[in-house]
């Protein structure tokens, strides 16, 4: 009789606790439709800002290519001037918050654009090394700049960009974004020559 | 392989976990008093990152399949203080020298925000992420808390006999202490890789 | 610290400044240090906790009779998911900047020992009303001394007050107070501080009403004060 009771009242934890965790999902799931982003929009309009050239509607699919990661590339479009924007992400755990996210373009063998899209940088402390002037010294580099040995791509040594004072997680996040974007550009070239 | 090398220098060192990343600062500050509890804490804290990573990393590939990741938070933190409760029961029957020296750690652990910080960042953060990083990372972590926290231990063994000005005594010491230990670790900061 | 309280508004001033959860008890100490690199980002952390200390607390409370004791943890884990995911995705939509810079620590709020301390110590035992102020008190409490930790450290590290430049402050920044270092210094030297200026007030208001008390109950010491008033007016009197 006392082992009978036992499962009853086993019974009636488990029936709680399922109760609460379905209320909880269920509220989740509703409010989610609420506040679901429309990323793609936000990413286009925010290039849009930052490129003359309007965007085709094309979204380049890298995700069949080896060695490209999710994490590391977020999107990928062209422009209608042939230039290829790439939403990029430092991935090694650089800097503050969630990560370091740059708008990339590239057109030919050329860096024409870098803007920063989002980051959780320290005001006043990282953000120094996400600022327009900061991000503008990467737009002298060519494609031929960096080191690419089979997988890798890493800045040339005998150029580089010098990390911002007090502020070297964020700029060797900045570094790392913009080298995860090349390294898919070249091999987006590849592919499609 | 030389990419399992740079994640196990950055989450010991570089991006240490209580130095740099503020997480699991709780348990820092409670459980540091002496060092042989401070290096059984740190154990625990290992083993449970871990198995937890492993599990969550899992997990989150089930979540994502079914489209509901908004669940994520929810799920990881339960699954974690079920883990952990397990984990407390296997170790109890299994080897009762290691649960005389982890168990009365196990429980503190539910709330260590290490714990579900390091799970939420294998599927956010991590680079080239498959299950084997994930847990290489976690274990790596759990690494870097115990050498932040075995080295607080020691200069707090040491500061019992110090002549501490009244109002200073307990936390603000220890407070000003750790800044201390933190300073030498933002050097690490400068690594690029 | 189990307690249960019948005036509604006492928990709300308690949360304030005397059981205040960052420097008196000593609770949540991975936000304080890791968002408190500016003044608003401080402040926006505190009211994310507060928003989902205040509901969780409320619905903790409601179901205080219904939560079996033995599975009470993971019950009060799910309701202090539930409402943290909830801040989560409504500030992804509508702050993103925002979002971005609490990053992790936003889903980490589940994990804030203050959320399951409160819940275990107050609003499993009290009614709703009392629960929420509680929620509100401990909740503002701690935005409060994020903002204050916030505000200390974006002044020294960025010589800039809520994001507005201070021109005395541009040539004599210290970045040191917005690295790691920095937030355990300053965290440690406010601990001392508020502990000392609380201290001393709470102690000047201990003493204020220990005497009046004894001037109350002791009717001896009210009736010579009542001689001594009496005779300084009769001697201002007899000036005249």
């Amino acid at each position: 009789m006392s082992k009978f009771s036992v499962n009853k009242d086993s019974v009636k934890l488990v029936i709680i606790l399922a109760c609460i965790a379905l209320v909880s999902s269920l509220l989740l799931a509703v409010i989610n439709i609420f506040t679901q982003v429309d990323e793609e929009a936000k990413l286009r309009e925010a290039i849009g800002e930052a490129y003359s050239s309007p965007l085709t509607e094309e979204v380049i699919d890298f995700s069949s290519y080896d060695n490209i990661e999710k994490a590391e590339i977020l999107n990928m479009f062209r422009a209608e001037d042939g230039a290829v924007v790439i939403l990029s992400k430092s991935t090694n755990c650089y800097g503050a918050g969630t990560g370091i996210s740059l708008i990339v373009v590239i057109k030919g063998n050329d860096i024409v654009e870098v803007v920063s899209y989002s980051h959780g940088e320290t005001p006043g402390l990282g953000t120094n090394a996400l600022t327009e002037e900061y991000l503008a010294k990467y737009e002298a580099f060519n494609v031929s700049d960096f080191v690419i040995d089979g997988t890798d791509a890493t800045p040339n040594g005998y150029k580089k960009v010098e990390n911002y004072t007090g502020a070297t997680k964020s700029s060797n996040g900045v570094r790392d974004a913009v080298t995860n974007a090349v390294r898919a550009y070249v091999k987006v070239a590849k592919e499609n020559a | 392989m030389p990419y399992v090398i740079l994640l196990v220098i950055n989450a010991i060192f570089v991006n240490n976990f209580v130095l740099s990343r503020f997480l699991g600062i709780c348990p820092f500050l409670g459980v540091s008093r002496k060092t042989d509890t401070a290096l059984g804490m740190g154990m625990a804290v290992i083993f449970v990152m871990g198995v937890a990573s492993v599990i969550t990393y899992a997990l989150n590939l089930a979540l994502v399949a079914a489209g509901i990741e908004y669940l994520r938070t929810i799920v990881f933190i339960l699954v974690i203080a079920c883990l952990i409760q397990l984990v407390e029961i296997f170790v109890k029957k299994f080897s009762p020298s290691l649960y005389s020296a982890l168990g009365v750690y196990l429980p503190l652990i539910t709330t260590n925000c290490a714990v579900l910080g390091v799970a939420i960042m294998n599927v956010t953060e991590l680079a080239n992420s498959n299950i084997l990083y994930a847990f290489i990372n976690g274990v790596a972590s759990g690494v870097g808390f115990t050498i932040a926290i075995l080295i607080l231990a020691g200069i707090r063994e040491k500061m019992e006999l110090a002549d501490i000005p009244e109002r200073f005594k307990g936390f603000p010491i220890t407070l000003i202490a750790s800044s201390i230990i933190a300073m030498g670790f933002a050097a690490f900061s400068g690594l690029t890789f | 610290m189990r307690q249960k309280v019948k005036d509604t508004l006492e928990p709300l001033t308690h949360g304030i400044i005397k059981d205040n959860a960052t420097f008196r008890l000593v609770l949540g100490t991975c936000p304080t240090l890791a968002v408190t690199t500016s003044g608003l980002n401080g402040l926006y952390m505190g009211l994310a906790t507060t928003f989902v200390l205040v509901c969780s607390n409320a619905i903790i409370s409601l179901l205080r009779k219904i939560i079996p004791r033995k599975v009470r943890i993971p019950c009060y884990i799910l309701v202090i998911a539930t409402f943290s995911t909830i801040v989560e995705m409504v500030m992804r939509k509508f702050l993103p900047a925002i979002y971005d810079v609490m990053g992790l620590f936003l889903s980490l709020i589940v994990v804030n020992c203050i959320l399951l301390a409160r819940a275990e110590s107050f609003s499993s035992l009290n009614p709703v009303l009392p629960s929420v102020m509680d929620g509100l008190g401990i909740g503002l409490g701690f935005s409060m001394s994020l903002t204050l930790m916030g505000l200390v450290r974006e002044f020294f590290g960025a010589g800039t007050f809520f994001g507005l430049v201070v021109p005395f402050m541009q040539n004599i920044k210290m970045t040191i107070f917005i690295l790691p270092a920095g937030g355990f210094m300053v965290f440690g030297l406010l601990m001392v501080l508020y502990n000392l200026v609380v201290g001393e007030i709470e102690k000047k208001l201990h003493d204020y009403k220990h005497r009046k008390y004894i001037r109350e109950t002791n009717p001896l010491l009210q009736a010579q004060e009542d001689e001594e008033k009496a005779r300084r007016s009769g001697a201002i009197g007899g000036d005249k």
